[in-house]
């Protein structure tokens, strides 16, 4: 299991081959890649900036691989997150995951995502033609983690109300 | 052999017995004997909106909570009251957890205010 926050660019073929290297229970890999878009909301972005939260995003990104891990039957998990400026094209995140069969595979590696777009501190700045803004949280994000809640603990908490 | 006493629950303990040593910070205007000085992190929009990326805090109330934080934060008025409004979907970690608004704060704990995340 392992999670990377990092600027730099990766290798999604050399990370794959390494997350299942010389694991021959391995029968089914599922993979997600995010990447920039040009266009968000109607308007044209030049350059997107991610931002984390040092220290807490690693403990997150480690927690939801870890929930992953007990509720499918996966052999091992991978995520990596950039941040600082990228481009539109750029990739942004990757999260693999292996597993004997696909259905835990394909599972597993949607429920990282979903989690992580809800629970992951990193927050996105768009540069546009209008000058730079913070990208706003979809519902439809926080309705693709709540698919997965087997109970009604959820990240609601805190909320300053 | 020693006999070794049984570990301690996890849940709920941890956060308070791993705290390291807190240098006491000079007591604020504003601080009862209750208080507590806590370092405040501001992220992404918060950051802008406050122009600041986090200050050192006093925190009144028995207990100072995460609550009474807020409720304090949100007096001083303009971005304060705007960004902290009820409804408004921020999430407060303490020490790298998120926590709900009861939770009570120490001496020296990271508080966080997070706007809602948008990475992926």
């Amino acid at each position: 299991m392992t999670v990377r926050v990092q600027t730099a660019d990766f290798d999604v073929a050399r990370e794959i081959a390494a997350l299942r290297a010389g694991d021959a229970r391995v029968g089914a890999v599922a993979s997600f890649i995010g990447t920039v878009r040009d266009v968000n909301d109607a308007v044209a972005v030049s350059t997107m900036t991610l931002e984390h939260y040092p220290g807490m995003t690693e403990k997150s990104l480690e927690a939801i691989v870890a929930e992953a891990r007990a509720r499918f039957d996966i052999l091992d998990a991978l995520v990596i997150h950039r941040v600082g400026a990228l481009q539109p094209t750029d990739q942004i995140v990757l999260v693999a995951v292996t597993s004997a069969h696909r259905g835990d595979a394909f599972d597993a590696c949607r429920f990282v995502m979903d989690y992580l777009k809800t629970r992951a501190p990193f927050w996105k700045k768009e540069a546009t033609a209008d000058g730079a803004r913070w990208v706003d949280a979809r519902v439809s994000d926080d309705a693709a983690a709540a698919r997965w809640e087997r109970d009604a603990q959820g990240p609601e908490s805190g909320q300053a109300t | 052999m020693f006999e070794r006493p049984p570990d301690p629950p996890i849940i709920g303990i941890v956060r308070r017995e791993t705290r390291r040593a807190v240098t006491p910070m000079p007591d604020s205007a504003t601080s009862p004997q209750a208080a507590v000085t806590v370092r405040l992190v501001y992220l992404a929009r918060l950051r802008d909106a406050f122009g600041a990326s986090g200050e050192s805090f006093a925190v009144a109330g028995d207990p100072p909570t995460v609550a009474t934080l807020l409720a304090a934060l949100r007096a001083r008025g303009g971005a304060w009251s705007e960004e902290l409004a009820g409804g408004r979907a921020v999430r407060v970690a303490v020490n790298h957890e998120l926590v709900p608004a009861a939770s009570v704060l120490a001496h020296g704990d990271e508080v966080a205010l997070l706007p809602p995340v948008t990475g992926g």
